[in-house]
């Protein structure tokens, strides 16, 4: 068993205090100070110190703020769910439903979530009541949507268009100039093309609802197949293009 | 699920917010002493651990990387929001120490524990914050190494320049501490 000079029991205490010491080198500081007074008054005084940080620790040791911070992060919901247009990658933030994806990968909306500074999170309890609500429509079951949209994440002009867009009832068709004129900017057809071909949450924001102004169908951000396949459901026909 | 990787990471980094949440508050708190800040820049830690969590290479030891970026974080902060004249109007607010006995000695302790609190406060940072992360989080050298980003050595070096530096500055006290022990 090694004895300890004085030095070496000096130099170990700033160890001491910081908690890294075994059991095995204390015993050995213990026999020391034992039989050496000027050590053992170094020694007292570390303990008193490490006792301070100890109690220092204790008052300091506060509650975490109640809840998980997993509630504060925007964490976005995702689930990939069957339609008969395929399959619907939907996802959902604190504030609503913010995406529909046709043929949407998970990797495409982890990077899209991500790009959002926003958490993803396989959750489909959380997307199951969106699901329902598009399932039900699918089905012929629903010709409104009741929910939450979220459309943070889109320009202010688009998100003028969607919400113009959003009032096209269950059933009917505008054009893409209506839509401009909606917003008060009747010069801004094009643009409006645009920023629908962009729409984050179709079928909800029915795009599929605005052809062009010559009654043709125009375009479809999944694909006129599936535009043609929403507008049967809700009985609409075009005349022949 | 066909493609799970994105899946995987979101659930890894959840595991990580409950896992560590708790502490990453209590330590920004240490250095802040204001509830509501530091759960500004808890969040904020987390969601800069977030943006940067994809772009990590391996696995690398996730609490240590947390703390580097709570230390970032709040040092930033503290650093536009002028240090000196928070942690001084904040320490006064330290909670009190539940000690039975004694009332005038409670006052004394609690004095020296403030006196020793402003004391570390004053602290080189790096001396500060690897006696932080050691004696109040219970981190190790290597975690205190790598969210401080130097060696195992330099931040056992600055634990222990802390200390003596502590017990030089309150000698006295300790003594008198020390023999009430005895």
């Amino acid at each position: 068993m090694q004895e300890l000079s004085c030095k070496d029991v000096v130099d170990r205490i700033p160890a001491l205090v910081a908690g890294d010491l075994g059991a095995e080198a204390v015993a050995a500081i213990d026999r020391h100070t034992a039989t050496c007074a000027a050590c053992a008054r170094e020694v007292a005084q570390g303990r008193a110190l490490a006792g301070l940080l100890d109690q220092m620790a204790e008052r300091s040791a506060v509650a975490p703020p109640g809840g998980s911070l997993l509630d504060i992060l925007p964490i976005v919901a995702y689930d990939r769910i069957d339609s008969p247009v395929g399959p619907l990658l939907v996802a959902v933030s604190p504030r609503g439903l913010c995406r529909v994806d046709y043929g949407g990968t998970e990797a495409e909306i982890v990077a899209w979530a991500e790009s959002q500074r926003l958490v993803p999170r396989h959750d489909p309890d959380a997307v199951r009541p969106y699901a329902t609500q598009l399932q039900e429509y699918f089905a012929g079951a629903r010709q409104h949507f009741d929910l939450q949209v979220d459309l943070a994440a889109v320009s202010p002009f688009t998100r003028r268009v969607l919400e113009a867009t959003a009032q096209v009832p269950f059933g009917r068709l505008v054009t893409y100039r209506d839509i401009a004129r909606i917003i008060g900017q009747p010069g801004a057809t094009r643009a409006v093309g645009n920023a629908l071909g962009s729409n984050p949450v179709p079928i909800v924001v029915p795009c599929h609802r605005v052809v062009r102004s010559d009654g043709t169908i125009g375009g479809y951000t999944g694909g006129l197949a599936i535009k043609w396949h929403l507008l049967a459901i809700e009985g609409v026909t075009l005349p022949t293009v | 699920m066909t493609d799970s990787a994105g899946s995987t990471r979101g659930t890894v980094f959840e595991d990580l917010v409950t896992r560590h949440q708790a502490e990453i508050y209590a330590y920004i708190y240490r250095m802040v002493r204001h509830d509501g800040e530091a759960q500004d820049l808890c969040q904020e830690t987390f969601l800069r651990a977030f943006r940067a969590f994809s772009g990590l290479q391996g696995t690398p030891n996730y609490r240590a990387w947390l703390y580097r970026i709570a230390t970032n974080t709040t040092l930033n902060a503290l650093r536009r929001r002028r240090t000196g004249e928070r942690a001084a109007a904040t320490l006064t607010r330290a909670q009190p120490v539940a000690v039975d006995g004694d009332p005038a000695g409670d006052l004394d302790r609690r004095d020296l524990l403030d006196r020793i609190e402003a004391a570390i406060a004053a602290l080189p940072v790096k001396q500060r914050l690897a006696l932080t992360q050691r004696r109040f989080q219970g981190l190790g050298y290597a975690e205190i190494a790598e969210s401080l980003g130097m060696s195992e050595d330099a931040a056992r070096a600055n634990v222990y320049q802390a200390v003596r530096k502590l017990r030089a500055q309150f000698a006295a006290e300790l003594e008198e501490v020390g023999l009430c022990r005895n």
